[in-house]
């Protein structure tokens, strides 16, 4: 693990060397002037100097707390423990910065996750599954219609013609004796009529 | 010269009856193939060479002087081009016919004396000539549905016959109506058309003579003989029956009907039940088939009765199409005739031919665990392929009357163009349930393997590579058949239907 | 007559499904062998197109122009822009990915690859073709090879999405069909660029033209309008017209995916940007705010909806609708302002589009190639809970599947961050509110492609994959080009972007609302 983070902190001072502002050769270089060595930078001594402060403090407390009797095995206790214990419990859970992050953002997203899921596949998808329902419905129904309605209303119509048809060809049976009769009956019924006509 | 298609036929006709029963049956069908395929090709050769689409006289002889009737055969585009799908459909219906057995020969004479009588149709120039030939239709499709049809036959023929005759019978009213109307002269079509019947008279005369037709075109509601008729029927008589005779229907409307009595659409005065015309409340009748007719298709159970119903929603397209009475509309519905004509006939063809032949079955359910698409590829294939057509796929004759019907129909009904496109969606829907169901379903796994079915033969692949090359290469080049409609539409016979006012 | 170089380009994927269809059947390698090659040949002609494209014009190229239907006023006219090559580029380079990644196909070989050449002709035609009649017929019959490649060798429920798959874009097609009928009886042009060229007020003089009493001219108008804007937004999709996606991407096989992701959600991007804003470009301003609003909707929720799912195909479902959904946003912002001190935000939001659509190509094709690796390796299973620790095991893959996942995840120097950079810069100004929450989808791709590699590649070694194994060195070579392209786009995309900058400019100047 120490090998990666003195990389990283040599390219860090190195990064460090790219944006001074005393010289700006950098920002320079892209835009294609030449770099002037600032005579006074105004405001900049105090970073300078509080931040090259913080970070000697920093080199310095480690050195004290840690660097002049290293920590021989994982089980023993860490000084900065012994010393101020919440401190360490604070540094040690990272500021809490995770736990907040994962009560909050995390669970939001996961949430808004299991919404759109649960919204694409019962809003949307039942929208779909609703319209083509409606429509084979609608299918249905125009079979019915067709099958008992439309189709049976010719069906009907037409039995009652033959019914009538039927009845009108027992009057044609087709036997002369009774034609026969019917013409004899029609002769004396026109008998009576003329005989009464002339009667008048 | 194309009379002959008329007379070729009817004497192939002629020659099977006197050939004995015991005749060997492939020279039958070889005879009724040559018929066909001579009829088809004098119709292509008429097509080739006349491409003005102007009326040309075929033969006009003196008939019965005293009414003034002659036997007077005409074409113009329309016929022309309805002529060349019948040679088409006889064709492919004869090769698809290549496995009856029973009365062979008995069944290839009615077949043809069908054809002739639609050929005549086609091209009968004189009404009562007409009237004729729509009358002679009717006689062999009774006989090829109630004897060599299937389910419920004797009733699906005897309904289709009752059908057939109310409407002829309105039809010769029409008719009989106008010839008197006109001075009991003749009966020639352009003299009818000619003779300025009052508006009143026309506004009689019209839905009598156009319901009479439409009957046979499918009008909803007197379409249910369509789909029992065309169930009940062997695969060739379904195929000339959704194919061709209805279209006989159609062309009767347009060609009778609204070239007689124009008048007939134009608004009452008053409205009746929010209709203001005849042509609205046929428009509207023609869309309820076509969303009617492809609902009833998405439910149901036999694969036959799938593409009947949808025969009656296509047949609905063509209805609205002439009733948008504008040139765009009324060239689509024509070009929907030829698309119909075809596409019906291929998807009767695989359904009744290549599938209920071998299966013996039409269930879609009882067909789905069979594994059809590995057993009969061919089929599989032409079915989708017939399906896309069908279902309006660009690239096919379907989408280019579809895509005419519709704007003829932005045009003139705004609002049951709308309607139209929620047909189109449904007839999707239901040709790929089928398709799904039929073809390609989830194989049974426990169910022993099925016994390997008859591979496809020869005679079938032909025809059925016959249709789709035709539709094709109408969806592709729809100019081919234009050329010579528009020019038919824009004739002087049809002067009444314009002063409407081409839109 | 000049070299009808686009007939051939949409004819060579047909002469390629014949000749698969030719091959004998015994054989398992022919297949692949010959898909692969023919489809490395077809990317080598589109290629030369590039090559040869003038970059110094922005106008139409390799211009085909014949009579076809001149009752319908219907013109065979194919050419092409630098939009247009974008698009037949990516076709090219996803249609060997698709491929690669349906090596081991076992049922059918000859039939799937032939399905997938007839597939790429027919996007081929879509994006060369500038006639309406013709561009339709291509764009509905992409979907009958699409249907029966997951219909046939798609997972357990592939009839169920193949169906709402095809129902769906058909009725989106329809629409889109009944629209542009309704244009063609006011106007009787099926043209796109004359349509386009009738300046900003044409389509409620369309609409009054056509005559209806019941609607005003601009409502009838914004109709119109509403029907072309379904077909594509069922396409690209939009939510909330998306849900046929995650059932069809998961049901089919990753090899198909890969090209449905790749390839055919491109053609509703190529829609809005050929047809939809030259033409409907007032009508998109009068509804911006709904539109944005949706498209902001497209980005976020997927993308949440992405993070939820466990099954790692349905995941990468959702990150397509996400990464498309930039498009359309950057689409719909560049309708949001006339003003010309903005052009050069507009000029970056095209470019940002354009090279968006390549990249996301690209890379999401590469990532269900990976996938279609994985499951090949792991029979079948491709739930995050079926993994765990394969670094240790296949550190090559490893490795390259986590290229192809940054690159999805915009990191700078792979292909995916130019072009989200410049659809972000070229967006914000224009729209800063809706490009700002948008942001919200870069933040959670992050999230959750960072789960992915951290549950398949990291932590304990799962039970059921200890006979996991490396890549080969075949395929290790295949990828080679794939990998190598993300970090090139992504370091020089000039190399695209020079080519289109004309395009660029003149698409803006045109776009006049």
């Amino acid at each position: 693990m120490t090998a990666p983070l003195s990389i990283l902190a040599v390219c860090a001072i190195l990064l460090g060397l790219l944006g001074t502002p005393a010289w700006p050769w950098f920002q320079s270089f892209l835009n294609g002037e030449r770099s002037v060595i600032a005579e006074h930078v105004p405001g900049v001594a105090t970073i300078m100097v509080t931040s090259s402060a913080i970070a000697l403090f920093g080199i310095f407390l480690g050195w004290r707390l840690y660097g002049r009797k290293p920590i021989s095995a994982t089980e023993t206790p860490d000084i900065l423990s012994q010393l101020q214990p919440q401190t360490f419990r604070l540094l040690n859970h990272a500021y809490y910065v995770d736990l907040i992050y994962a009560a909050t953002f995390v669970r939001l997203t996961r949430w808004s996750a299991r919404l759109a899921d649960i919204f694409d596949r019962f809003l949307f998808n039942g929208i779909v599954q609703g319209i083509s329902f409606g429509v084979l419905t609608l299918a249905w129904i125009d079979s019915f219609v067709d099958n008992y309605i439309v189709n049976f209303g010719f069906d009907t119509g037409w039995r009652s013609l033959s019914i009538g048809g039927r009845v009108l060809a027992s009057l044609q049976g087709g036997r002369v004796q009774t034609y026969l009769r019917f013409i004899g009956l029609a002769l004396v019924a026109l008998t009576i009529f003329l005989l009464w006509g002339a009667a008048r | 010269m194309l009379a002959w298609t008329i007379y070729i036929s009817f004497l192939g006709a002629g020659a099977m009856l006197l050939l004995p029963n015991r005749a060997a049956k492939t020279g039958v069908r070889c005879l009724a193939l040559f018929t066909a395929t001579a009829g088809f090709g004098i119709a292509l050769s008429a097509f080739l060479r006349h491409r003005t689409g102007e009326f040309f006289t075929v033969t006009d002889i003196d008939w019965i002087p005293a009414l003034g009737i002659h036997y007077h055969l005409a074409a113009d585009g329309i016929s022309l081009s309805l002529v060349l799908l019948t040679g088409i459909v006889a064709v492919a219906g004869v090769l698809f016919s290549w496995d009856i057995d029973d009365r062979t020969n008995q069944f290839f004479a009615f077949y043809l004396l069908l054809i002739g009588a639609v050929y005549g149709v086609f091209l009968s120039y004189d009404l009562f000539l007409l009237f004729v030939f729509y009358e002679i239709v009717i006689i062999p499709k009774y006989f090829l549905i109630a004897n060599w049809g299937s389910t419920r036959r004797e009733y699906g023929a005897m309904k289709l016959a009752i059908y057939s005759f109310v409407g002829s019978a309105m039809v010769l009213v029409g008719l009989i109506a106008a010839f008197v109307a006109a001075g009991s002269q003749s009966m020639s079509l352009d003299y009818l058309a000619g003779s300025h019947f009052t508006a009143a008279f026309q506004l009689v005369a019209f839905p009598v003579v156009f319901i009479g037709f439409a009957i046979l075109a499918g009008l909803w509601p007197f379409h249910t003989w369509a789909p029992t008729g065309h169930v009940a029927a062997p695969t060739a008589a379904s195929m000339l029956l959704a194919g061709v005779v209805m279209k006989l229907g159609a062309y009767g409307c347009l060609r009778v009907a609204m070239t007689l009595f124009p008048l007939g659409l134009q608004p009452w005065s008053h409205h009746v039940l929010g209709f203001a015309s005849w042509r609205e409340v046929f428009a509207v009748l023609a869309v309820v088939g076509i969303i009617y007719g492809a609902l009833v298709a998405l439910v149901q159970r036999d694969f036959k009765f799938v593409i009947g119903y949808s025969s009656v929603s296509h047949m609905g397209f063509i209805l609205l199409g002439l009733m948008t009475i504008n040139l765009i509309g009324v060239s689509g519905a024509i070009i929907q005739m030829i698309s119909h004509g075809l596409i019906a006939g291929l998807l009767f063809a695989v359904v009744g031919r290549m599938v209920y032949a071998r299966t013996h079955t039409r269930e879609l359910n009882a067909l789905g665990p069979m594994n059809l698409s590995r057993l009969l590829p061919f089929a599989a294939v032409t079915f989708i392929l017939a399906g896309m057509a069908g279902m309006g796929l660009p690239g096919f004759s379907g989408f280019v009357a579809e895509l005419m019907i519709v704007l003829g129909a932005w045009g003139a009904f705004p609002a049951l163009a709308l309607c139209v496109g929620f047909g189109i969606l449904i007839g999707i829907v239901y040709v790929w349930r089928a398709m799904q169901k039929a073809f390609f379903a989830e194989p049974d796994r426990e169910a022993p393997p099925p016994h390997s079915l008859q591979p496809i033969s020869l005679p079938e692949k032909l025809a059925a590579f016959l249709l789709i090359a035709s539709s094709v290469a109408v969806g592709l080049y729809p100019q081919m058949v234009l050329n010579i409609i528009q020019p038919a539409l824009n004739s002087p016979l049809f002067a009444g239907l314009r002063h409407g006012g081409w839109q | 007559m000049s070299f009808p170089a686009l007939t051939i380009l949409s004819l060579l994927p047909v002469g390629a499904a014949v000749l698969m269809l030719l091959l004998p059947r015994a054989n398992a390698t022919l297949p692949r062998v010959t898909a692969g090659t023919l489809s490395l040949l077809i990317l080598a002609y589109t290629l030369l197109l590039w090559l040869r494209f003038d970059s110094t014009c922005g106008t139409f190229q390799f211009e085909e122009r014949h009579a076809w239907i001149t009752a319908l006023h219907v013109e065979y006219r194919l050419a092409i822009d630098g939009i247009s090559l974008v698009m037949l580029l990516l076709t090219a380079i996803v249609i060997p990915i698709g491929i690669a990644a349906s090596w081991r196909t076992e049922r059918r070989p000859s039939l799937y690859f032939a399905l997938i050449f007839l597939l790429q002709a027919t996007m081929f035609g879509t994006f060369t073709a500038l006639n309406f009649f013709h561009w339709f017929i291509f764009w509905e019959l992409s979907l009958i090879p699409a249907f029966f490649l997951i219909r046939l060798w798609g997972g357990k429920r592939a009839g169920r999405a193949a169906t709402q798959f095809l129902v769906y874009t058909m009725v989106g097609s329809v629409t889109m069909l009944l629209s542009f009928l309704a244009i063609y009886v006011a106007t009787g042009s099926f043209d796109f660029t004359e349509l386009a060229g009738r300046g900003a007020g044409f389509l409620p003089a369309v609409a009054a033209n056509l005559g209806w009493p019941y609607l005003t001219p601009g409502h009838l108008a914004l109709l119109i309008f509403a029907g072309t804007f379904l077909g594509f937004a069922v396409k690209v999709p939009l939510i909330p017209f998306h849900t046929w996606l995650p059932a069809t991407y998961t049901e089919a096989p990753s090899g198909v995916t890969a090209i449905l992701t790749g390839a055919m959600s491109k053609m509703g991007v190529y829609g809005f940007l050929r047809i939809l804003l030259p033409i409907f470009a007032p009508q998109i301003r009068q509804l911006i705010t709904p539109l944005l609003w949706l498209s902001v909707a497209t980005i976020v929720l997927s993308v949440f909806a992405a993070f939820a799912q466990k099954d790692i195909k349905r995941i990468f479902a959702y990150s397509s609708i996400n990464h498309l959904g930039y498009c359309l946003l950057a689409g719909f912002a560049l309708v949001r302002t006339s003003n010309p001190a903005l052009l050069p935000e507009q000029y970056a939001a095209l470019s940002g589009i354009l090279l968006q659509l390549l990249s996301h190509a690209l890379t999401a094709a590469t990532i269900f190639w990976f996938i279609s690796l994985l499951e090949f390796r792991a029979n079948g299973d491709r739930f995050l809970s079926d993994f765990g620790g394969l670094r240790r095991l296949a550190p090559v893959f490893a490795g390259l599947m986590g290229i192809a996942l940054f690159s999805s995840l915009g990191l700078p120097g792979l292909n995916g961050f130019p072009a989200e950079f410049l659809i972000f810069k070229g967006t914000f100004p224009l729209v800063p509110w809706a490009t700002s929450i948008s942001v919200l989808g870069l933040l959670i791709t992050a999230v959750f492609i960072l789960g992915v590699i951290q549950q398949v590649f990291t932590g304990p070694l799962h039970a059921n994959r200890a006979n996991f194994f490396d890549l080969t060195g075949a395929e290790r070579c295949a990828l080679a080009p794939a990998i190598t392209l993300m970090f090139i786009l992504g370091i020089y995309p000039q190399l695209v972007l020079s080519a289109l900058n004309r395009t660029v400019i003149a698409y803006m100047h045109q776009l006049r609302f």
